[in-house]
């Protein structure tokens, strides 16, 4: 079975004039499983974002604490208020659930739009059951992913872009299936490239003033890019063989970032580091080379380097500047894996506390806490373990 | 053919921070205008140990330390010129 990363993108519109959006969108990764709820609260504003954000939250911390995803269900419809004169809950919502173990995945529709399901790029008509909870009507559709798939979540406000606008009945379910499947011809590497398409059209259909909030999640199983990266000698020199063993049989792309680190590894590679001189600028040291690793860089200069060029581009690898430098490479390396995995030696080198060494290069485990922050942020799945 | 003398340059964090990247250009003119181009094998390398002493370079067994770009001309001519010359003759 290939290893799939799911690459969730989520974005939102808040109807024009209104100050919050009344859709709200939570993500949550486990070891075990991801989660994804989009719940649309009634009307618009204030009292819609605080519904909507109570049932997202509520969802999420159930599910994390592996409660079923039946009993959520019936919890989140036992609790949420309803509209006396509408007679319909305050809120809806939409949670997909995916196991890591064997990628299925579960959707629950609760008053939402159905999710929709694509297949090497063509919509798959999902088969759908039925389950009342709490005399409620739950659509409830499962399956398997597969690499490639992606998998649609969206509120009524995306389905309704233009009504009245630029078109009677507003953009509609299968339009919109129609165009994810026009963005899925180029076959997207990121779900945002598709759900970025997706909502800028819903803004055009409104004419740049949404009559309603709209938002949508975007879910594309994609084979899995995984990246190591040691750093920093060890503290224990006897047991730095089997990290090195270790290391060097791990799984997908493998990083040093360290110049004695390096060295430990070649040396007991039975090699020699292999620099590229001519690789090095004022700013960052060069780039080395050893067999098995794709790609070696020196430590804290190459990595405060790469923190950097990560805030100043956002995150977007597109962004990043054009020259080949050792940071640039490693800032390549890190945007590109979806899951990262840090080997932080502790081992410190006394120089470094000498004074003229400047203070921000000084300290690994900072550099590394403020790097996992950031790339926790944009959704990778990263762990870090010291020795 | 003649067997290359490696002279190794540290580049690692404490050389780099040192001004390396100042020294390397240097160094190279001073190999081309005293003719080493064929004796002389420039190499570069992470860590050569004693990063108090930086910058490192290495030729043979012998550490040459303490260069920086302030001193590399001076220190060619008096140090590594001379070592140099003595380990292209043993070959």
């Amino acid at each position: 079975m290939t290893e799939l990363f799911v690459d969730i993108s989520d974005l939102a519109v808040k109807k024009y004039g209104e100050s919050l959006c009344g859709d709200q969108i939570k993500t949550a990764r486990t070891e075990d499983k991801t989660i994804i709820v989009l719940s649309d609260g009634l009307g618009s504003g204030v009292k819609a974002s605080i519904l909507a954000t109570l049932t997202t939250e509520i969802i999420i911390r159930m599910l994390k604490a592996d409660v079923g995803l039946a009993d959520v269900v019936e919890t989140v419809i036992g609790t949420l208020p309803v509209c006396k004169r509408r007679k319909i809950a305050y809120s809806t919502f939409a949670v997909m659930e995916i196991l890591h173990r064997d990628y299925t995945y579960k959707i629950v529709n609760f008053d939402s739009p159905p999710a929709m399901f694509f297949r090497q790029g063509r919509l798959i008509p999902a088969e759908r059951r039925t389950t009342r909870i709490r005399e409620r009507d739950i659509s409830v559709s499962e399956g398997q992913l597969e690499q490639g798939d992606f998998v649609c979540l969206l509120s009524d406000g995306v389905l309704h872009a233009g009504l009245g606008v630029k078109m009677n009945f507003g953009w509609g379910w299968d339009n919109v299936a129609e165009h994810v499947e026009l963005c899925l011809k180029d076959e997207p590497k990121c779900a945002w490239e598709v759900t970025h398409n997706v909502l800028a059209e819903t803004h055009a259909l409104y004419a740049g003033r949404p009559g309603d909030d709209a938002s949508i999640v975007g879910v594309l199983a994609r084979k899995q890019n995984r990246l190591t990266i040691l750093t920093g000698p060890p503290l224990d020199r006897a047991g730095e063989g089997a990290i090195v063993e270790r290391f060097l049989e791990s799984k997908g792309r493998r990083i040093i970032c360290g110049g004695t680190t390096g060295n430990i590894v070649a040396e007991h590679m039975g090699e020699e580091v292999q620099v590229d001189i001519r690789s090095m600028t004022p700013d960052v040291p060069p780039i080395g080379q050893l067999s098995g690793v794709d790609l070696l860089t020196e430590g804290i200069i190459t990595m405060s380097k790469m923190l950097e060029l990560l805030q100043e581009c956002d995150c977007d690898a597109a962004a990043l500047p054009s020259e080949r430098d050792a940071a640039i490479l490693l800032a390549h390396e890190i945007l590109t894996a979806d899951t990262i995995h840090f080997i932080v030696g502790q081992s410190i080198n006394e120089y470094y506390q000498n004074p003229e060494f400047s203070k921000h290069i000084s300290i690994r485990k900072n550099l590394i806490r403020e790097l996992v922050f950031l790339l926790n942020q944009q959704g990778k799945h990263v762990t870090v373990e010291y020795c | 053919m003649k067997k290359k003398v490696e002279l190794c340059v540290c580049m690692g964090s404490a050389c780099h921070q040192k001004g390396v990247s100042a020294v390397l250009p240097v160094l190279e003119r001073l190999i081309d205008e005293h003719e080493l181009q064929d004796q002389v094998e420039l190499k570069g390398a992470f860590c050569l140990g004693p990063c108090v002493d930086g910058i490192v370079m290495q030729l043979g067994d012998q550490q040459i330390l303490r260069i920086g770009p302030e001193n590399i001309e001076s220190r060619f001519v008096e140090e590594i010129l001379p070592a140099i010359r003595s380990q292209v003759d043993a070959f």
